[in-house]
């Protein structure tokens, strides 16, 4: 069996990202949102380290320390507002939280 | 290596954010009655410095390196640096209104505030991947707290929550256009993406990475079709956060969409132009149709920034250095007339008003000031000559014309006069007898008037005079399309 290259890795970042984009628009609970917005991010990673591994210099294994900090701050914050919510409002469902209208 | 005295300007605002921090621990109650002053006071110095040159760049077509290429100091960037700090000390002289320099939590709200600015400045000046997106990010995180701030008020939680999640896929969009964009070019440097741009520019990878680049952008600036959170959003913020959103973040966006479309991308101009110039149109028009059916002040002008993004993006779409210039008078514009119309907000209701438009019936007999400043605002976002709205339209259909064709230039003058039609219900509304229950108004304060003040000022000397700053913008423009 061949060993995996740079495509296999795009291919499965891929994957990742667009079922983290369908969790964002799909799920109805806050928490499982939040969760799928850090598979898009992990997606982002994955195709960082792919490249940087597959011959583009260490630079995108450093950008991708900077994004998991990154990360780690807006899921500080988001569940911040999340609990403050919660509260509030006894829910953290998307269908209960519709009153200012799209 | 990192030369921290190119980092001068960052660092004071930094420095300022530490000096808030530590006096709120320590100062006595009696001692803040000032603070909000004393911050724009010493934004607004810096302002003043940065316009001057700052002492980094010897002259207007210098360019300064530091951090091993990834932080750049030209004209656009300090420029930018200007811009951020005037709307920064708006934003927080709006905060030392409502809620208030003794309300608690306000020291942490104007280090927030500091830390979105700070973001913009460091975004004028990011030249590789790593600093674009950290500095987005740092203006984001802060905006998403910034928003949900009033944590008693579900109204404001909702809006926050819906900014985070959309505002985070956002981000995540840009940043896996990002990873493409650094896998396609081999380094995250824009000197060297640029090449990339010129020399591969039919790789897939590059041009799908381009493209989710854009879409990221799209939603920070509010362009159709990534525009829907934007109503929902200003609704539930508190004002001074809605100023921040749309006197920071969307001139943020902008300015990184000016810098990604005619420095990095330039390369690729004949294939971004007719997508941008789309994009302009239907924002334009969107905005313009959208508020005409709205009775409330906050979603109106969430419509009415969607209608002005239409406006620079479409200023965006001619690649020339005037379209640029263009943009940036048109920023200036929107700052100082957005910054009125927020002032008159924050004067003429408390802190948990919703300001639906009957709620304003009466202001014009209570407090003519703020009537004035309400006026002024919304005539400056309309366009009425001799204000700065005006000539800023009219550079931007100038270039429309020149470069996209009448077409273009139709649909622009139609989402202005359709926006300029609500304009006139909120001015309508402003100047009618009072109904009962509109909210009683408290007066106006000292630091209010000056900001009022000064912000009709800058509006009338930047629409009457324009050469007062075409020099500088079209220093920056150079400076950015070289």
């Amino acid at each position: 069996m061949e060993p995996p290259g740079l495509n296999h890795w795009l291919v499965v970042s891929a994957m990742l990202f667009c079922i983290g984009a369908a969790g964002v628009v799909l799920r109805r609970n806050l928490l499982v949102v939040l969760m799928s917005l850090e598979i898009m991010l992990n997606a982002a990673n994955l195709a960082l380290v792919a490249f940087s591994r597959y011959g583009n210099g260490l630079d995108g294994q450093i950008f991708v320390f900077f994004v998991i900090t990154v990360a780690a701050a807006e899921v500080a914050v988001g569940l911040a507002i999340l609990v403050a919510l919660y509260r509030l409002c006894g829910t953290v469902r998307v269908s209960d939280i519709a009153t200012l209208k799209l | 290596m990192i030369h921290p005295s190119v980092l001068r300007l960052e660092l004071a605002v930094v420095g300022l954010m530490l000096a808030v921090l530590l006096g709120d621990a320590f100062a006595r109650k009696a001692s803040r009655r000032y603070w909000g002053a004393a911050v724009a006071a010493a934004l607004l110095a810096l302002a003043g410095y940065a316009a001057a040159g700052a002492g980094i760049l010897p002259n207007a077509s210098a360019r300064v390196f530091t951090a091993e290429g990834g932080f750049l100091v030209d004209a656009f960037a300090l420029w930018v640096k200007v811009f951020a700090l005037v709307a920064t000390a708006v934003c927080v002289l709006l905060t030392s209104r409502t809620p208030g320099e003794d309300a608690p939590g306000f020291a942490e709200q104007v280090v927030l505030q500091l830390g979105v600015g700070l973001g913009m400045m460091v975004l004028g000046s990011a030249r590789d991947l790593i600093s674009f997106y950290v500095s987005l990010e740092l203006m984001a995180i802060g905006l998403y707290l910034l928003v949900a701030w009033r944590k008693e008020d579900p109204l404001s939680l909702e809006a926050g929550v819906k900014y985070l999640v959309y505002g985070a896929m956002a981000s995540a969009i840009l940043l896996y256009g990002m990873a493409l964009v650094y896998g396609a070019a081999g380094s995250l440097e824009f000197g060297i993406i640029r090449q990339a741009a010129a020399t591969r520019s039919d790789s897939i990878v590059l041009l799908a990475g381009f493209a989710l680049l854009l879409a990221g952008l799209g939603f920070k600036v509010s362009a159709v079709p990534f525009h829907w959170w934007t109503p929902d959003a200003y609704e539930g913020a508190p004002v001074p956060s809605m100023a921040a959103l749309s006197l920071l973040s969307k001139p943020a966006g902008f300015i990184i969409l000016a810098r990604l479309l005619f420095d990095v991308f330039w390369p690729l101009h004949a294939m971004w132009q007719g997508p941008v110039a789309w994009a302009g149109a239907a924002t334009l028009l969107w905005g313009g149709l959208g508020g005409l059916s709205q009775t409330n002040l906050k979603r109106l002008l969430a419509y009415s920034g969607i209608s002005h993004s239409g406006f620079m993006l479409l200023a965006l779409a001619s690649p020339t250095r005037s379209g640029v210039a263009a943009m940036l008078y048109y920023l200036l514009a929107y700052l100082l007339s957005a910054g009125l119309v927020f002032t008159a907000m924050c004067g003429a209701a408390g802190p948990g008003a919703r300001y639906d438009l009957r709620d304003l019936s009466g202001l014009g007999r209570k407090s003519p000031w703020l009537a004035g400043a309400l006026l002024l605002g919304l005539f400056g976002l309309g366009g009425i000559p001799p204000l700065a709205g005006f000539f800023g339209k009219l550079l931007v259909i100038r270039c429309v014309v020149s470069e996209s064709g009448w077409g273009f230039a139709a649909a622009a003058v139609g989402g202005a006069v359709g926006s300029l039609y609500y304009y006139l219900v909120v001015v309508k509304a402003a100047l009618s007898p009072e109904e009962n229950g509109a909210p009683p108004i408290a007066p106006v304060g000292r630091s209010l008037r000056a900001l009022t003040a000064a912000l009709a000022f800058g509006l009338l000397l930047v629409g009457a005079w324009p050469a007062s700053v075409w020099g500088a913008l079209r220093n920056a423009a150079e400076a950015l399309c070289q």
